[in-house]
Parts: structure tokens; sequence; C-alpha cells
């Protein structure tokens, strides 16, 4: 048997002593056995709490832009991935191609970045495309400092490129430090202990298992996270309407103006049962009259999808912000049946 | 880049394949960890990296210009070997007062004088402080000082000194090291040992579970909810938050330390142990033997010894020794009052204890049953429990913001305002997670005493594939208990 000495020298003064020998075969054998039932234990757990689905992200909607050179871009955050039914039914119908491309938890300055640096050039070389759609929220307004959401910008949008230069100018930062994390998790997609940390969503699956949460539970849950997303949009009044945040959105509105690119913004729909008379009447109507401003100097159609579509709040998953795979087939159907119709003609042809 | 974070991940196997594929040579092996201490010292903060070069060379030259001048009894040498260590002390600690303490005493003297009805307005200096430089000057000044007194030979190369100042597992949070620790290692060529790396790699696991899984999930549950928001919680929540923050300044600091021994022994360097179960210590003198060791050693070695046996009006002033010691000591965890208050207090405690020995040494002499009564159970519970309670209660003002919140939370701790506990009421879940935080805490306080230390032998006498299995067990139990935001490290301010 091999003498183990691993825990020889556990930092104590009295256990500072030389380690017993035990070579490389015990130390490739412990490593192997460690490694062994992490696997196992990976795997087991997987059959419990299954990996996160994959996620649209910028490098699958460049992707469709470099390959299929489609009519019409649909750019924004996360609830640009709501428009997987309308792209489908659109090719269905023998009408436009759409190219999605989702900047996880993004804002308008994290658009015109990835616009600058990543699926710009692919725009302007692009002969078929026409449009822009901007699916947004007031959040894509708010100030950075408060929301986070540029720290995301490195995790979902960077190349190596632009960590290196970040990291030579700045050292590792926070914020570029996302770059890594991403890709390490990008490392280990197979992996629900790597995928599944960060939103207690292993522990939550392992807990359901020994004890199932009731009904009433999940009910009382889900209208507490209504509640509290309530409390969220009352309290973005001050924070979401920044200065640099709208320069960004002017600038790129500029820019596709200059490649002679039609510009749709929608505010995607807010869960309706968060959606205060208060909210209504300050920072939503805040929002909507400056998108309209906006709209009387550059070629900008806006529709205010905030409020007044079918969808309602079991149509949202429990974060109370993404819509269900049931409510983008919903919001697909009323926004075709309506502002959206013109995503069902045929494409007008090359605009080169 | 700490050792806790997602940048390790990648940074580690690249150094560690780079130092063990160079020549087995002490210069290209220093050479390789000279380049990584750099990097990852660049990685903090790339505008200050000629704060730790030029440091390196003024403490290079001072210790071979006083090498060059051995002590040879005349009034000459004596005064040029004095002026280059003050040469060294003076660009040392001036260097620390720089970054660290100008814009505190600025704002200290401008409240002072405003509150005698003047209206100051000295310039507040907020620098930043470049990373680790608490823990490398004391490095390189205990070195100038051994130096100096010629308790070992200054080093000849500076390839070497400069691999000792910036040996990058120890960088930015110790433990600091002594001259003649480290540079022995790192004059004969390192080879790559089976043995030390199982047990560099067992230390580390264990680190990393004390910091990114006990320090980590104690500070964001149960410490920071009652420090944030005193008055929403009971007195018991109170106390559950403070020794919450016990737990979170141990496991964060402990478990780094921890962490740095592990790495360095898989650069074939063995650094020294920096904290020993402190948490059974029966009386402050031995808590700080145990806690953060290589600070106190450095304190006691180089102030409270030189101070209270020089020849002038300190000798023998053996308990304003203590005081002036442990509020410097506070001054080094930080540019704040709370700091201060907080080595003040331990300060005091020191002088209590003193005073108590004394006495009971007294007591001793006249009577033989108290030297019976001191070998008791009762008396070694009754110092633990003093010294812990002491210990929790001087934590306060290390964490609140000021000092109306230390005493806002000291009142707190015996009529809490609020009627909340923290943890409960979160779930069974959060229940869980706290029991086996204190858990693992108490297991590896017990685990080094009596017949519990046994149970761990016996765990290292267990075949490999067993122990293999355990360590993988713990892997998998990390990945789903530790807490998401896990890696920034609370004591790299300091």
């Amino acid at each position: 048997m091999d003498a183990g000495s691993e825990g020889d020298r556990l930092g104590t003064v009295e256990e500072a002593e030389t380690p017993r020998s035990g070579g490389w075969r015990t130390l490739v054998v412990v490593a192997a056995c460690a490694l062994g039932t992490l696997v196992a234990g990976d795997l087991a757990i997987r059959q419990v709490s299954p990996l996160p689905p994959k996620l649209l992200e910028v490098v699958d909607g460049m992707r469709v832009l470099e390959r299929e050179d489609p009519d019409v871009a649909v750019i924004g955050s996360s609830h640009t991935r709501s428009f997987v039914p309308i792209r489908d039914r659109a090719k269905e119908a023998g009408g436009r191609t759409l190219a999605l491309v989702t900047v996880e938890w993004g804002t308008m300055g994290s658009y015109l970045w990835v616009l600058q640096n990543r699926v710009g050039p692919l725009l302007e070389r692009s002969k078929n495309l026409r449009d822009v759609i901007m699916v947004t929220t007031f959040f894509d307004l708010c100030d950075t400092s408060t929301v986070g959401s540029r720290n995301n910008l490195p995790a979902r949008a960077w190349l190596a490129e632009h960590f290196l230069a970040d990291a030579a100018l700045n050292g590792l930062t926070p914020f570029n430090r996302n770059y890594l994390q991403r890709r390490w998790n990008r490392w280990w997609t197979g992996s629900v202990l790597v995928q599944g940390r960060g939103y207690n969503r292993v522990l939550d699956d392992l807990s359901d298992v020994v004890k199932p949460k009731a009904a009433d539970d999940v009910k009382a849950r889900r209208q507490r996270a209504v509640s509290l997303m309530r409390d969220e949009l009352d309290a973005r009044h001050d924070t979401c309407f920044a200065k640099p945040e709208r320069e960004a959105f002017e600038a790129l509105l500029k820019w596709a103006q200059g490649l002679g690119l039609r510009i749709t913004v929608i505010h995607f729909p807010l869960v309706p049962g968060a959606v205060s008379p208060e909210f209504r009447r300050t920072t939503l109507k805040r929002y909507s009259d400056w998108m309209r401003e906006v709209a009387t100097r550059y070629p900008l159609r806006y529709h205010e999808m905030a409020v007044g579509s079918p969808l309602t709040d079991d149509d949202f998953m429990n974060d109370m912000d993404h819509a269900t795979l049931e409510g983008n087939e919903k919001f697909a159907d009323w926004a075709l049946a309506g502002d959206l119709g013109w995503l069902l003609t045929p494409p007008e042809g090359p605009r080169k | 880049m700490s050792l806790a974070e997602v940048d390790f991940l990648f940074f580690f196997p690249l150094a560690f394949g780079l130092y063990w594929l160079m020549p087995r040579k002490a210069a290209w092996q220093n050479a390789t960890l000279l380049l990584l201490g750099y990097v990852f010292y660049y990685s903090w903060n790339p505008t200050l990296v000629w704060v730790i070069a030029l440091a390196t060379a003024v403490d290079f030259g001072v210790t071979r210009y006083l090498a060059n001048h051995p002590v040879d009894g005349t009034e000459a040498t004596r005064r040029r070997r004095r002026a280059a260590l003050w040469v060294s002390v003076v660009y040392n600690v001036g260097q620390l007062c720089w970054f660290k303490y100008v814009g505190f005493f600025a704002a200290s003297l401008n409240d002072l004088l405003g509150a005698v009805g003047l209206s100051p307005s000295l310039p507040v200096l907020r620098l930043a402080l470049p990373i680790g430089l608490s823990y490398y000057t004391l490095q390189k000044l205990a070195y100038v000082l051994d130096v100096y007194h010629e308790r070992y030979e200054a080093c000849r190369s500076p390839l070497r000194f400069a691999t000792f100042v910036a040996f990058f597992p120890q960088l930015i949070a110790g433990p600091i090291t002594r001259g003649d620790q480290l540079l022995p290692q790192l004059e004969k060529p390192r080879r790559l040992d089976p043995d030390v790396l199982r047990a560099g790699a067992f230390i580390f696991l264990f680190g990393f579970t004390l910091k990114a899984y006990v320090g980590d999930w104690l500070g964001q549950n149960v410490a920071d909810p009652v420090f944030n928001d005193p008055q929403s919680f009971t007195a018991l929540g109170h106390w559950l938050g403070v020794l919450g923050y016990a737990g979170q300044v141990f496991g964060d600091f402990a478990g780094y330390s921890f962490m740095a021994i592990g790495v360095g022994r898989a650069f074939g360097i063995e650094l020294p142990v920096n904290f020993d179960r402190p948490f059974v210590s029966k009386n402050l003198m031995e808590l700080w033997r145990r806690w953060h060791i290589t600070l106190n050693t450095w304190l006691f070695d180089y102030l409270y010894g030189p101070m209270t046996t020089s020849r002038g009006w300190w000798r023998g002033r053996l308990d304003l020794g203590f005081v002036v010691v442990f509020m410097v000591s506070g001054l080094w965890h930080g540019a704040a009052w709370g700091f201060v208050l907080w080595g003040l207090l331990h300060g005091l405690g020191l002088v209590v204890q003193r005073r108590w020995d004394v006495y009971y040494r007294g007591l001793c002499k006249q009577d033989r049953v108290w030297v019976k009564r001191r070998k008791t159970r009762w008396y070694a519970t009754g110092g633990l429990v003093l010294t812990q309670l002491f210990f929790l209660v001087s934590l306060v003002p290390f964490r609140a913001v000021d000092g109306a919140a230390t005493l806002s939370y000291l009142g707190g701790l015996f009529v809490g305002p609020g009627g909340q506990l923290p943890v409960v009421g979160a779930g069974i879940q959060a229940l869980g997670n706290m029991a086996l935080c204190f858990g693992f805490l108490v297991a590896y306080h017990l685990l080094g005493v009596g017949p519990f230390a046994r149970w761990k032998e016996r765990f290292f006498t267990l075949p490999a594939p067993v122990r293999g299995v355990a360590y993988g067990v713990v892997l998998v139990a990390l990945g789903v208990l530790m807490p998401a935001s896990s890696g920034a490290f609370v004591y790299a301010q300091f």
C-alpha cells in the first residue's frame, strides 16, 4: 500500500516534515481517481439537472450573415432570441431571411461596439441586407454602472485580440476577466458543474429530487418574482436615460444611415404584472417619447410593444424578463399579424 | 490575477509547463519565476510595475553595499553601514507611506483641524495602491536588516534577489518570507518531485475550499447582510454576523496562504506556514502565534524585540511595546481608524494578559494549588472562550465602515434593534451550507488535536484510489456549492 503524503504538511507547524515517498505512480492513481470521480459525479448530476440549452450568441448571427447574406439583421439583447419563431415563419412563407445577433444583457453601447467591431464589416459587404431590427427595452438606455451590462461584452462578443489589447493596457480587470470566464465555460460545454454554476441551478434541481416543490410554492415564487420585477422597473427612472447610451444609439443610427439601411426599433413586451401606472407614466413614456423624437431625425420606425401585447405573466420564464417558448410563438403570431407583417413579404432584391 | 480566480486556471498550466521545460539550472528556473512574477504583477496594474522593480533595485544595491563594507570595528564603517540601512528603511517605509497613508493622514488632519474650527485644505491624495506592496516591503526590510546584522550573507545574484521579491504565489498576500527561507532554495536547481507535487495539490485544494467556499459563502450570506444592514437584525443575528465575518476573514486569508504554499510546491519551493488553527488559541499571545504567523513574527522580531531590548527609553517597556506593535499592525492592515482601533484593542489585550500572567505567577509562588488550577480543563476552556470572544468583538471595528457603525454594531451585540437572523428563513439549502461551512472550520481545528489527529493520519494511510475518490467528491461538492462570484480576495487590499 502506498502511504499518502498529501496532508503531511497541512500548513501546521508540527506537521512540517518531509513527505513519505509515494512516487509518480501514487500521484497518477490519486489524480486519475479524483478526475474519474469528478466526471462520474458530473454525469450523475446531469441525470437530475440537465445541461442548459445552447443559446444564440453574437457569433451565431455572424455565421448566418456570412453564409446566407440575409435581408434583415435583428440585433438586440437576449430578447432577440424571441425572434426565432418569427425568423422560421418568415422563411417558410417565402418572406425575408433574418440573422439574429444576440448581445446578451446588452445596452445601446454594446450594440454599437458589436456593430463597429464584429458584424459591421459583414453588413457593409452584404448585397441583400436592407433592414436592421433592433430589439430593445428601456434597460438599453441604463447607465452601465447600474446594470453591469457592459461587463457582458467581453464574455459574449470579444475575440482573443480584444482581450489581449485590453489586458495589455489595463491588466486583468473584473471587466476583461469575463472573456476568460466565458472561454473557460466554453471549453467545458458538456459539464453541468461548469455550465450550471452561477444560478444555483444544480443545487435547486438536486433539492427538488430530495423534496419536490409544491405547486403552491412554485406559484408563490413566480408571484414574488413578478413583484420583484415591478420594484426593479419602478426603481429605474433615475438611471435609465444615460447620455452615453443615447449617444451610442444615435451613432449607430448614423452608421446605418450611411449604409442606406432602414432601422426598425421595437420595445420588447414586459411582463404585464410588473408594469405599474407609475412606470408607464415615467420611464416607459420617456423612452417612447425619445424614440419618437429620434425617429423624426433618422429613417427609423419605432414600435412600442412594451405593453399591449397578448403575452400574459404566464408567458414569461421565472426571471420575469424573457418569454417562454410558447410565449415566443404567441409573440410571433401577434407581431407578424401587425407591425412586423412586412417580414412575411418577399425580399426586395439585392441592395447593391 | 489571484490564485483563486479564473485567470489562474489559464496562467498556471502555462507557467508550470514553461518552468519545468526549462533546463534544470537555478539561473534558468529563477529567470522563469521572475518573468512569471512580473506577468502576475503586471496583471494587477501595468502602470505600477516600476514600483516593485525600483524597490528591488534599491534594496539589492543597499545589501551589496553592506556586503562590501563588512563590520570591521571602525566608526567610519559603522556609520557607512548605518547610512546604507537608513537609505533602505526610508525608501521602503517612505514608499509604503506615500502610496498607502499620505491620503489617510492628510484627510485625518483636515478632519482634526476642522473640528477645532480651522478650515484646512490639505490635498488628499488618492493613489492606486501597488498590489502586494505591504507584503514585499516587509519581506525586503527583513532581508536588509538581517544582512545589516550579518545574520546571513547578502545575495550576490540580482536575478535571485529579484526572484525572491517577486515570487508570484506569495507576491500579493504573503506568506511574508525571510531571506534565509527562500534565497537558499533559489540557489539550487529544483527538481519535480511527485510527493511534493501531491502534497502541494492537496494543500491547494484544501486552501481553495477554505477560500472559495467557506470564506466566500460565509461572507456573502452571513457577514455582509448583517454588517450592511445591522438595524434589521437581532442580537443573536449580530453575533452570527461577526462569527461569519471571522469565518470569512480566516477562510479568505488562511485559504489563500495554503493555496500559495501549494502553488509554491508545484514549483519546488517551500513557503512558510501562515496559519495554524488559530481558533483553538487559549490566550492572545497564542492566537498571534497561530494567525498570520509570518506578519506577527516579523513584527516581534523586527519591531517589538529591537524596541524593548534597545538601550534607550523603550528598553523594558513591554506593555507599551505591545500597544505600539499592534497599532502598527492595525495600520499595516489598512489606512483607516477602524484598523488602528482594532490594533489598539489587541495591544491592550496583550497588556492585560501579561499583567495577569505576572499576577498569577505570584499566586503560584504563594500556593502550589494555583499551579494545579492552571492545568485544569476549566482554566483552558475559560482562556479559550475569553480569547475567542475578545477576537470576535475586536473584528467589529475591523469590518464596520466607521466609528458610528462600530458603536452601533457593538450595541447590537447586546440589544439587537431588528427582528431578523441571517440565513435563517432563506431555506434549508442556506442552513445546510452554513452548517457545512462552520463544520469545515471546526473539523480543520479539531483534526489537529488529540484523538482527532489520528483520524487524519489514518486517512492518509488509505489506499491511493480511495484518497483520489475522496478528493473527487470534494471537487464535485465545490462545483455544486461554491458561490458564483468566488475569487475576489479580501486580504489583497491590505
